[in-house]
């Protein structure tokens, strides 16, 4: 149990919430042979991808290693290893990544050059399957893989019981799905003294590899909720820019109550077109169809261009259209960009063009800006001229 | 762009024959107001342009007394059953903002903040306008 202590020790050590029940659990059931333990190579750096795949294939070696542990195993860890390179095969692109690392980090010159002096890619299908078997992680798998691969080489009777041990092991992970990190850790941990015993393992290159797989861990849970996190990051913002829209929400907050706002601030603005239409509605028999047309025409001519538009429409007064295309150039609209303003001012300046300067002035300076009377009657002057 | 459709639309109003009826022609230039702010140019990416354009459409076939044409659900994404993350208000949204209950709760935000411009853009024209033409 000494050694399982320790396991627990430095998981504590290491930050790590140790699940006790399965540390216990599986230092009780490990015990015996702690070269099963060597297989389980530590978790080395993973993409932050890797964490539902790696739940998944955890969860799929977990399931189908309730088989009888023998040597005909192996038969059975074959069909497995497809199955789990197939998986692995998901993380293709982290894979290689891994394996690298792995190969760089957690092992021994002498067994990389075993694993690729061997058939390259079959070797760390067995691995990946190897390790799929006992890891909790398809990640882990591949770099347990190439260590359970080296383990093999030299323990071909240890097989057995890593298989064994891969069963009792195993049995917690699948008793506890959410937990697989946890499990992870503590299998990392478990190895950590096998390893050191079994190969020439540098502690920092374990340690970092813990890191990793703490990392992974957290980003496993978070994977789900990665997701929900960016996307309640972009309501909130879309929230806030809303919040910027509406007026008078800026006091408000929280969500139930700005979209309550939202709401009425749009049937508000709906109901207000409907009331305007039916004003419109109501005046429009009074229209000058005059203004109307140069209007319309003005507007064309400035967002087109003089060129395009001049057969477009009955051209009642071509003085006047000139006079208000000069103006709209001396006042330099030549881009629209509030149609509001826009259309008060070409409303301004056509309407003292046909209408006469005189009646409208104290009508348009109660009615408009003050900014726009400055503008309005330095154009009336040009118009006058 | 959205002023000079919706003065357009109001000069053809104007110059149509002015039918004696205040509903028929409040009903036009309701529809013009509408069909101006699907046509502006900021909004004419949007889904809710989109969707408001093929109300209007369907409504003016309705008009003239046709039989209803088949109207096709484009696709519905989201149950009608909203998220249960979604507050309870956001289906109100989505019956208020055209084509809203095709679109998930993010984008209806979007397409709601630019519903709501243009809204605030076609109000503000209109009263403009009246007040250029009563005074």
């Amino acid at each position: 149990m000494e050694i399982n202590d320790k396991d627990n020790f430095e998981l504590e050590k290491n930050g790590y919430q140790v699940n006790y029940q399965n540390a216990t659990f599986l230092a009780g059931t490990s015990m015996p042979d702690l070269s099963w333990n060597a297989n389980y190579a530590i978790s080395g750096p993973s993409g932050p991808n890797l964490g539902w795949d790696q739940n998944l294939l955890c969860q799929l070696p977990k399931l189908n290693s309730f088989l009888p542990p023998s040597l005909s195993d192996i038969q059975a860890d074959s069909g497995f290893i497809e199955r789990a390179a197939k998986y692995s095969c998901f993380n293709g692109g982290n894979v290689n990544a891994m394996l690298g690392s792995i190969n760089n980090s957690v092992l021994d010159q002498s067994k990389r050059m075993e694993n690729f002096a061997e058939d390259g890619s079959n070797r760390r299908g067995l691995e990946r399957s190897e390790t799929g078997d006992g890891a909790s992680s398809g990640g882990c798998g591949q770099e347990e893989g190439t260590s359970s691969a080296n383990a093999k080489k030299r323990k071909r009777p240890n097989q057995g019981n890593e298989v064994n041990q891969g069963e009792g092991a195993r049995k917690s992970p699948v008793t506890n799905c959410t937990k697989d990190t946890g499990e992870r850790e503590e299998k990392g941990e478990e190895k950590k003294p096998s390893e050191n015993q079994t190969k020439n393992g540098s502690d920092p290159a374990n340690k970092e590899e813990y890191v990793h797989v703490r990392a992974r861990r957290g980003q496993a849970t978070n994977s789900h909720s990665l997701a929900e996190r960016v996307r309640r990051e972009k309501i909130s913002e879309r929230m806030k820019y809303l919040q910027d829209l509406v007026p008078g929400c800026s006091k408000v907050t929280g969500k139930a109550v700005m979209l309550d706002e939202i709401i009425n601030y749009v049937q508000s603005l709906q109901r207000q077109v409907e009331f305007l239409s039916m004003k419109l509605s109501a005046i429009n028999p009074r229209l000058d169809f005059n203004i109307e047309g140069i209007l319309s025409k003005s507007l064309f001519n400035s967002n087109v261009g003089p060129s395009s538009s001049m057969g477009y429409l009955p051209d009642p007064g071509q003085t006047q259209l000139h006079l208000s295309q000069q103006n709209l150039l001396h006042s330099g609209m030549t881009d629209i960009v509030d149609p509001a303003d826009a259309l008060r001012r070409i409303a301004n300046a056509q309407l003292m063009s046909n209408i006469g300067l005189k009646e409208l002035s104290p009508q348009m300076s109660n009615a408009w800006d003050g900014g726009f009377q400055n503008f309005m009657r330095g154009g009336c002057q040009d118009l006058n001229n | 762009m959205q002023a000079l459709h919706f003065l357009q639309a109001l000069a053809r109003i104007a110059r149509a024959a002015p039918k004696p009826a205040h509903s028929a022609r409040t009903r036009q230039i309701r529809h013009a107001a509408y069909a101006s702010m699907a046509h502006s140019s900021r909004s004419s990416r949007r889904t809710w342009s989109r969707a408001l354009l093929h109300r209007l459409r369907q409504r003016q076939q309705q008009r003239p007394g046709r039989l209803l044409t088949v109207r096709r659900r484009v696709r519905i994404v989201t149950p009608i059953t909203s998220r249960p993350e979604e507050p309870a208000r956001a289906e109100t949204l989505r019956q208020l903002v055209p084509g809203g209950r095709g679109m998930e709760y993010c984008n209806l935000l979007e397409e709601t903040a630019d519903y709501v411009q243009c809204l605030r853009a076609q109000v503000q024209l209109m009263q403009t306008l009246l007040d250029a033409f009563s005074s």
